[in-house]
């Protein structure tokens, strides 16, 4: 193997600079072969101690100046196929041929300086817009959510894609963002998925998952190349930072076979999980939010891939009920609350019939009228944040980087994320749900509202697209709402190509730009709030909503119905035409408190109802007795 | 309720809903039309309901009416027994609890079996056959049946459905006890059918009585004779003295 490396090392720069520059154009050619899986059928982890291999295959020797970074689909790859792993629901949101699944969290496109929080997903979820509606490339859409991408999908675009994009040199510079492995499965905390982000910032995709896995440091900025850098080309001692990107490799961290150790496990820990799905709560009141209590799985000792498990094709079971193929075709379906809590009657194992798996215990829900279980979710009550009478603002990874150090990152810092509100799930149950109301400019045409590019807006707009995101919606007034409908509408005349009315959505509202340059304000279905169902944390029976009684959601002002989900900049500004939890419960608020006002005399009703039982039962007793004993008499 | 058990309960519903509306009106076809003509209004009115009896049973009426109206309308929708529907079933629930229990205090000794009651209902009430004078206290054997057998179903409907409130039975227990519940109110309604029948086509003058509290010494002296000889040893007990 060292062999091989230093032959390659020694072929000369030509031979490295080819490599670099047309690997990426050549993958169908040099495109792993999806390996024969090396086997152990045991439940030992495997040790894997690897040889590491380059895009090229070319096995890696840390003593190379000249060594390229390690590529997973090549080192991990010899032996699990990097194709089928790559058709997981982490990977394969931008694939035509997979179905969207329950609508999930978004991508949010954040630009604080114009009020702009859009949700997206390339899954077309409904209320959200897909990165190309937006006028984002693959290439912008990894800049700016690479961070919390494990790789694949939108950030590994097939040669022909490459080839179409306006950023195709920066694409053969930076090449592609491979499944990086260990995001997920590595053991022991030495993989760091926030210098992946730090390196995708600097747009060393390919050097990332090496940054990354901690067996070299990487020197040089792909985004400070030029487009025509040659990689051959010695530094320019004018611009020594434009030499570009190189591994320098840590040599203790290989065997003296130049191996390294990789330390894996297929049961993940709830760790590696949190880098992306960590969801935190904030109170802008409040300097530091104290720490919230886990979920009851993984106090019990569960991890998420206990429940959220996959095959080869890391399908990954989402763990809702009626998930269903194909999307999860690896997934078990009795993998659910009710799989476990309760047992799934329509699974083929026997011990998926049963309940109890993974020692789950059976809900008793003693005193809780059976309605409560048609009509709710599971995890409206037992899951999520408690509901307070304004939804919580929270944080996500995804939408705020979490996970990654910043010293800007403040309980204001947008986008908007609030809850739990309470609304019917598309099983027809009640669900709390996660909710970001969009805030974007647009072009009004006929009745369809759609944004306008990001771009776009901030040249209507002069702002900078670097400007730093400490202003936050807040500052767009209605007055600076106007200058930048006028602005918008200045920008998107001379082009001829956006025929219609500029527009600024938030907070439920359109507000429209008239030609006389008057400003107008109506409900529409692009302004309504994308809601998402969370799964997370679960709480436990005696932390469950209705442990305090039927008060805890029947009560005049309980949150349930009667939260309060006005985000909190439309609080200043302009309110939104849906107030209160019971407006997206489609409820009647008369109804719910006349409903609610019962429940204050319910002790009274029972007991006037379990009186009537006893005079009833007495009545009877009496009777039946003294009319048993005038047949006995009768027969006697 | 689960799609499967809503299904059967509705089919349930109407099979025996069905049957006992064609038991009637066949029975109405064959035998209940000529009743009609047996008694005419007029003459002396004797006094059978107090005001109290008549608040008691129209509370309980109009409340189980209510609770059926809901109840069944929400078996039979597709949304089951939603919001609104629950919400009227659940508040006319008490009326209900209060009047029947009123009413099993109140007519419970009346409406005590009484030897004569066997020739009454060993002749079916004369109910199928010629009508003539049976043997009835103040109140016959069938509307005696009739109570019992409507104090003992409702009280289980009220039983099976108050024992859910109580934090005892778990998420099986609950199914059962609703199913109990479901069930015994159907069986209700097809007795409170019959009774309304009894009450409506068949023996007429039977609702004017409830609804005024009176009744003509003509149609008590031939359906309720054994009331009718004591209250006749009464007034000449009375007049004696």
């Amino acid at each position: 193997m060292r062999a091989g490396a230093m032959r390659a090392a020694t072929a000369g720069q030509a031979s490295v600079a080819i490599v670099m520059l047309a690997v990426p154009l050549l993958v169908p050619a040099a495109e792993p072969q999806e390996s024969q899986a090396l086997r152990t059928d045991s439940r030992a982890p495997y040790v894997h101690r690897l040889t590491l291999y380059d895009d090229d295959g070319i096995v890696i020797s840390p003593s190379d100046p000249l060594a390229a970074p390690y590529s997973p689909a090549r080192t991990c790859g010899k032996c699990h196929a990097y194709g089928t792993i790559s058709s997981g629901w982490h990977f394969n949101a931008p694939r035509a041929d997979v179905g969207p699944g329950r609508p999930g969290e978004p991508w949010v496109l954040v630009d604080a300086a114009s009020g702009t929080q859009l949700p997206l997903s390339a899954r077309s979820w409904p209320g959200t817009f897909t990165p190309q509606q937006v006028g984002l490339t693959d290439w912008q859409f990894v800049l700016r959510f690479g961070h919390h991408l494990p790789g694949g999908g939108p950030a590994e675009p097939v040669p022909a894609a490459v080839a179409a994009a306006p950023e195709a040199a920066r694409w053969r510079i930076s090449g592609p963002l491979q499944i990086d492995c260990l995001v997920c499965h590595s053991a022991d905390g030495r993989h760091d998925p926030a210098e992946t982000a730090r390196q995708i910032e600097r747009e060393n995709f390919r050097w990332s998952a090496t940054a990354a896995l901690g067996v070299a440091v990487v020197r040089g900025d792909a985004r400070q190349v030029p487009d025509d850098w040659d990689p051959l080309a010695p530094p320019n001692p004018d611009f020594p930072e434009q030499a570009g990107p190189k591994a320098v490799y840590d040599r203790a961290r290989f065997d003296t076979d130049d191996r390294v150790f990789f330390s894996t496990t297929k049961r993940c820990s709830a760790d590696r999980c949190y880098f992306c799905h960590t969801v935190r709560e904030v109170d802008p009141t409040v300097a530091e939010t104290p720490r919230a209590d886990s979920d009851v799985h993984l106090t019990a000792g569960l991890t998420c891939v206990d429940c959220h498990r996959h095959g080869l094709d890391h399908a990954i079971g989402r763990g809702f009920e009626g998930e269903g193929a194909p999307a999860v075709a690896s997934a078990s379906t009795a993998l659910t609350c009710r799989g476990c809590h309760l047992g799934d009657t329509a699974s083929a194992p026997a011990s998926a019939r049963l309940d109890g798996r993974l020692g789950a215990p059976r809900p008793r829900h003693r005193g809780l009228p059976p309605l409560h279980l048609r009509e709710l979710s599971c995890t409206a009550c037992h899951c999520g944040p408690w509901p307070t009478g304004h939804v919580r603002r929270l944080q996500t990874s995804l939408a705020h980087g979490l996970g990654i150090g910043s010293k800007e990152r403040a309980a204001t810092t947008p986008p908007e994320i609030y809850g739990p509100v309470f609304v019917m799930g598309e099983d027809e149950k009640l669900t709390p749900h996660r909710m970001l109301w969009p805030a974007f400019w647009g072009i009004l045409t006929g009745d369809a509202v759609r944004p306008l590019p990001l771009d776009r807006v901030q040249a209507a707009l002069g702002i900078s697209p670097r400007s730093a995101p400490s202003v936050s919606a807040e500052a767009l007034t209605p007055d600076a709402m106007a200058r930048g409908l006028a602005a918008l509408a200045e920008a998107v005349k001379p082009e001829g190509g956006e025929a219609g009315t500029p527009v600024y959505v938030r907070a439920g509202l359109v507000h429209a730009r008239h030609p006389d340059g008057s400003v107008r304000t109506f409900e529409h279905p692009a302004a309504k709030p994308y809601v998402w169902p969370l799964g997370h944390d679960v709480r436990p029976a005696r932390q469950a909503l209705g442990a305090g009684g039927c008060t805890d959601c029947h009560a005049r002002d309980a949150a349930f119905s009667f939260g309060r989900i006005v985000p909190e900049t439309a609080e200043q500004t302009d309110r939104p035409p849906i107030e209160f939890m019971y407006e997206l419960q489609g409820e009647s608020p008369v109804l719910l408190s006349i409903w609610a006002s019962s429940f204050a005399w319910r002790l009274t009703l029972k007991i006037i109802g379990f009186g009537c039982v006893v005079v009833l039962a007495a009545v009877l007793l009496l009777y039946g007795f003294s009319g048993l004993s005038a047949v006995l008499k009768l027969f006697s | 309720m689960e799609g499967e058990e809503t299904l059967v309960f509705s089919i349930t519903a109407i099979v025996a809903l069905a049957v006992a509306v064609v038991a009637l009106a066949v029975h109405y076809a064959v035998w209940g039309r000529r009743r009609q003509a047996a008694w005419s209004p007029g003459g002396t009115r004797v006094r059978r309901y107090g005001a109290w009896d008549r608040f008691v049973l129209a509370v309980t009426g109009v409340c189980f009416l209510v609770l059926v109206g809901t109840g069944l309308s929400g078996a039979f929708s597709e949304e089951g027994l939603e919001e609104w529907r629950l919400w009227v079933h659940m508040l006319a629930a008490p009326g209900f609890a209060l009047g029947l229990a009123a009413a099993a205090v109140t007519f419970a000794e009346r409406c005590r079996f009484a030897p004569h009651d066997a020739a009454w209902l060993a002749h079916g009430g004369a109910l199928f056959g010629k009508q003539r004078p049976l043997p009835a206290g103040r109140f016959d054997a069938g509307q005696k049946l009739f109570f019992w057998l409507g104090v003992t179903l409702g009280f289980v409907a009220l039983v099976s459905i108050m024992a859910t409130l109580v934090p005892v039975f778990g998420d099986e227990g609950q199914e059962v006890l609703a199913g109990v519940h479901r069930y015994s109110t159907l069986a209700l309604m097809v007795v409170v059918l019959g009774g309304a029948y009894a009450l409506l086509l068949v023996r007429r003058g039977a609702w004017r009585t409830l609804v005024t509290g009176a009744a003509e010494e003509q149609y008590v002296r031939y359906y309720y004779p054994t009331w009718w000889e004591q209250l006749q040893k009464q007034q000449g007990h009375k007049h004696g003295k």
